[in-house]
Order: C-alpha cells, then structure tokens, then sequence
C-alpha cells in the first residue's frame, strides 16, 4: 500500500466510527483531536478497526504516533507497504 | 464520604466577576460541576442564530479561540467553546479571578493546569460526552473525572473489553446478561479512564494492568494496580451521579472527603 492508500484506508477507519460526518476537509498535519470530537475510545476503536482489517498490533507505548494523519501514515507505512488493500 | 446532588436551584448564579457560584470546599473536598454543553443553541429562539454564545467565546483566550476555530464542524467548536468559558468561570471563582484573566498551561499528554500564580492552589479535571460535560476541582490533590454517553457511537463495547480489560472485569461483562453488559462496560470504562486521568498518563499505561470493581456505586472502586491492592487501597475511585443516559466516576490517589456535585447554571452554560 501507499501513503496514498494508507491515509484513504485511514479516512474509512474514521467514517466507520464517525458515520455521520464529512471528512473531506480534514487536515494532515494538526492532530485528530484538535480538528475532530474523538476521544480515548474513538482512537482504541481505531486501533482494533486496523488489527480487524489488517492484523496490525500496536503497542499502548506507540499510540501516541497515530495522533494526526501525518504521523499514523508515516508510524503505518513501512508495516503496511507490503500489504494489499483489504476489500 | 458522602455525596451531594443539590439542584440547580440551590447554586442560583451570583452576578459577581465570575458569574457562578460554585460550592465552597473544605479541605480533602472534591467540587464537581455538571454542565450542559448545548444549553445554550437549544434556547435560543430563532433559526439561523449563532449558536456559539458570544459571552461564552469571549471568555476565551486567542490560544483557545484559534483552538476552538481548528475544528471541522459547529458542533464541536460550540461544545469546546461552552466546556473552556465553564471552567473558566468555574476555575475564575474558586480563586476570585475574573475567568478571562486565567492562563492555562499544559502537561506532556495535554492534561491542562493552571498556569498564573494564585493565592490559593487549584487542581481541575474536566471530561465531556455527547452534550454533557463534568468540572472537577480540588484544592488538595490531582483528580481525574470522565463521563461517558451511553448511546455513544462505540458499537463494538464487548470487542474493546475484550483487548483491552483486565481478566477479572472481562469475565464479570461477559457473564452478564446481554442487556446489561453495555451498562457494565461503561461502567468499568468510566472507572478507568478516570484513574488514567488523574494518574495524567492517559493510555500509555495500559488499560488490563489495572483492575476495577464493576459493583454498582462506592467509593474505593480500584481493585489493584499491576496485581498490587495495597497499591490500589491509597487510592479513591468514586461512582458519580451522573445526568440520566451517562456514567460517570472521580479519581485520585488521595482520600477524598467528600465529593460536592452541583449543576452549572444552564443560564451560563454558555
């Protein structure tokens, strides 16, 4: 997967837990939480969407890299760079 | 310890600097504050007005104004801008400040404190759900709050208490009967986050190497931390009342005396 595949994979994540709202003018580089009402259990819901989907495990030590799509991307890319895009 | 609930009547909002009227705090005392975020945009009369309230975003400093203006949709900014001008004239009176003068630092996972020095020492935590937010605040000690809405979007309750609950708190949702287990998750979730809140780690410390009681409401509701209930008896973890729909627990590592909830006038909840 690409960066590109990566944060569109990342946009699905969020509008599965978020159905109701339009993502397309969220910014890449501020954190989730300044742009968008997520809380503690959004974001675990985050991270078990991607264990679901992709069987990524992250560690609670590096959930603070996924705090914007900028660094979830950059934390994701090498992990997911080998992977096919889940249907 | 004992609760107190007292109607809204019983706090009538006090024309002075701050607006409010807060409960007086004795020592060991905990002042807990339930606001309702959308008071305001579901008072106001005609279609089409702003449903920020002007007065609430005035009380904000530009930090948080540019803070407020960050986010994606109304809904949002509104509630930040009502929860911030809340604690601002919560935090405003307990230190007899006028809320727009207090500077708001914060801590390496974003907890806020109060920045500008003051006679008194103040401690706050604050945590929001859906429309209704908690303002907790002690002299004494850290604390930390959460409130959780029931009918929150989070489907998959039983998945995340599976990954992330202790052994103890999982078999005790698991074993429930369906229509409870989402009551009982909530329930231990609220407990949790309340204690990473006030501990000021959030979920870098992870959430299975604490354990919770589930039992209905007390007052020394942590069970262990890392396997150790010695650890876990200095603490006080304290069921909330909360408005009907939500749940709610109070945290903190020392013995809380006495928990004053109150609700923040709807009149000001802006």
């Amino acid at each position: 997967m690409t960066p590109g595949d990566i944060r569109e994979e990342i946009i699905d994540i969020l509008e599965s837990i978020a159905p109701d709202e339009d993502l397309s003018e969220l910014q890449d580089a501020p954190n989730f939480r300044d742009q968008l009402e997520l809380d503690s259990m959004d974001f675990l819901d985050i991270v078990m969407e991607l264990r679901k989907r992709y069987r990524i495990q992250i560690p609670e030590e590096e959930y603070e890299q996924l705090a914007s799509m900028q660094s979830t991307v950059a934390y994701l890319e090498p992990i997911m760079k080998d992977m096919a895009k889940a249907s | 310890m004992a609760l107190t609930v007292p109607e809204q009547d019983n706090f009538p909002p006090r024309k002075g600097k701050q607006g409010v009227s807060p409960p007086e705090l004795q020592a060991g005392e905990v002042s807990v504050a339930a606001v309702a975020l959308d008071a305001y945009s579901n008072n106001i009369a005609s279609a089409g007005a702003e449903k920020t309230s002007p007065e609430a975003a005035s009380l904000l400093s530009d930090d948080e104004q540019e803070r407020a203006s960050r986010f994606l949709f109304d809904r949002d900014r509104r509630r930040f801008t009502h929860c911030r001008a809340a604690l601002r004239r919560i935090v405003g009176a307990y230190l007899d400040v006028p809320p727009q003068s207090l500077q708001f630092g914060y801590q390496g996972l974003g907890k806020p404190f109060v920045l500008s020095p003051h006679r008194r020492k103040l401690h706050f935590n604050v945590s929001h759900s859906h429309e209704q937010a908690l303002i907790a605040v002690s002299h004494d000690f850290e604390i930390g709050v959460d409130i959780e809405y029931l009918a929150r979007r989070t489907k998959s309750v039983l998945a995340l208490a599976e990954r992330y609950f202790s052994e103890a708190e999982r078999g005790e949702i698991e074993a429930a009967p369906a229509e409870t287990q989402r009551r009982l998750f909530f329930r231990c979730w609220t407990r949790k986050e309340a204690f990473l809140k006030a501990t000021g780690t959030g979920l870098t410390f992870p959430l299975d190497q604490f354990c919770v009681s589930l039992e209905a409401s007390g007052e020394r509701l942590l069970c262990s931390i890392r396997d150790d209930t010695r650890a876990a008896r200095r603490w006080s973890l304290v069921h909330l009342d909360a408005t009907p729909g939500y749940l709610a627990a109070l945290a903190s590592e020392q013995t809380i005396g006495h928990v004053r909830q109150w609700r923040f006038p709807s009149s000001l909840s802006s």
